[in-house]
């Protein structure tokens, strides 16, 4: 039986998070690390789009989808289907984070400024709040939310933007935690320095 | 026990696949809608992010709409019979999100960056949905019976061609498949009782 494939460009992106899943989870794949989009590798994505997930018979795009599959599979879900539903939202809220992030980078002084002062404050308080004594979002083991959220303060503890959490000692805690895990400092201590985005 | 409750301001919006897996699904809800922009202080308090659409039901407190319709179209059995099924549904549904944000970015970039997501971006979507739903008789972009997907590319279809009905001229199968989606009892059931507001 074939290892699964991971396909995504060289750099975190929305391909990270898929990273960080998938090695916390021990899962044995395949990164293929991509330069620019070939017409040819843009021919088997459904969307011409990456990230790009194989697993046996599935073949998949979209960040989301690929995220829910893998945290389903490898259980880093929560009690019941409810919370597994609270859970994605958390997630979600780290692709706001991203997208606003981007839009910040790639925009002028007011997308800038909606980001370090509306959305980024905003979202990291609802992350500080809901993170338990256990030091999860979640009941007692590391989830998928705890996962997105260890990204979302990684990449921006990456991209210098450490005065984001001088409020939140519990989120930069979980990162701390996660960062020095069995499961995740190998593949952080080996994924590429010199990337991009 | 009361019923469920969505909150969102009078629009469709990012509410309205929800509203639609809720016709769908056959559910009896509160459909609490208020003026756009404000979100009235009581609401927010709710929310998880400060956001809106928000859903309650007696089991959950529910923010984020992608999260809403995820719990609702596994509640109602339509993310298909396994992980396979599901992972393609969920992959499919997702890319009416993409076009999406691609509205939303085109409609602050001004004209020229609306003529290019009408004429190149959108488009790109279209064409691979049109390519399966042809391929699947014009009734399914997965399976043989409706998931969310199905629901949500309705959705996405029915609102542009609300705002523009000429849009999908070069897109028959699209066409075809709205028309078939229409037919469903609870959705038609629905749209004749729905709102009409600009957005």
């Amino acid at each position: 039986m074939s290892q699964p494939i991971f396909h995504y460009f060289d750099a975190r992106g929305r391909g990270e998070e898929i990273r960080i899943l998938l090695n916390y989870a021990g899962v044995k794949y395949t990164e293929d690390r991509i330069g620019p989009l070939t017409d040819e590798i843009r021919s088997k994505l459904t969307f011409g789009q990456l990230p790009w997930y194989q697993d046996g018979s599935l073949s998949i795009t979209q960040s989301m989808a690929i995220e829910s599959y893998i945290a389903r599979k490898y259980s880093l879900l929560g009690a019941n289907e409810e919370e597994n539903a609270e859970i994605f939202s958390y997630v979600l809220s780290v692709a706001d984070m991203l997208d606003s992030f981007i839009k910040a980078f790639m925009g002028g002084p007011e997308q800038k400024k909606n980001f370090d002062d509306v959305v980024a404050p905003r979202l990291i308080k609802a992350w500080e709040s809901k993170i338990n004594s256990n030091g999860h979002l979640f009941g007692n083991k590391i989830s998928w939310a705890d996962l997105a959220v260890f990204n979302s303060v990684d990449y921006l503890l990456w991209a210098k933007n450490d005065k984001l959490f001088t409020q939140s000692p519990k989120c930069l805690a979980l990162h701390k935690k996660l960062a020095e895990s069995p499961q995740l400092k190998p593949y952080l201590e080996s994924r590429p320095k010199d990337i991009k985005f | 026990m009361s019923l469920p409750t969505l909150y969102y301001f009078d629009a469709k919006g990012r509410a309205e696949y929800a509203r639609l897996l809720l016709a769908f699904a056959g559910v009896d809800y509160t459909d609490s809608r208020f003026p756009y922009p404000g979100i009235p202080a009581e609401v927010a308090a709710k929310t998880t992010f400060g956001q809106v659409p928000h859903y309650t039901d007696g089991d959950i407190e529910l923010s984020q709409s992608l999260a809403i319709e995820l719990y609702l179209a596994r509640k109602h059995g339509l993310l298909g019979s396994n992980a396979v099924d599901e992972a393609k549904i969920i992959s499919y549904a997702l890319s009416t999100g993409d076009i999406f944000q691609a509205f939303l970015m085109a409609q602050q970039g001004g004209p020229e960056a609306m003529e290019k997501y009408k004429n190149e971006i959108a488009p790109r979507y279209y064409r691979v949905w049109e390519k399966i739903l042809r391929e699947n008789g014009c009734k399914h972009i997965y399976g043989k019976s409706i998931t969310y997907a199905d629901i949500v590319i309705f959705g996405s279809i029915d609102y542009v061609l609300s705002m523009d009905s000429n849009r999908f001229e070069k897109f028959p199968s699209c066409l075809e498949f709205h028309r078939h989606m229409l037919e469903v009892p609870a959705i038609k059931k629905y749209l004749a009782s729905r709102k009409v507001t600009p957005f």
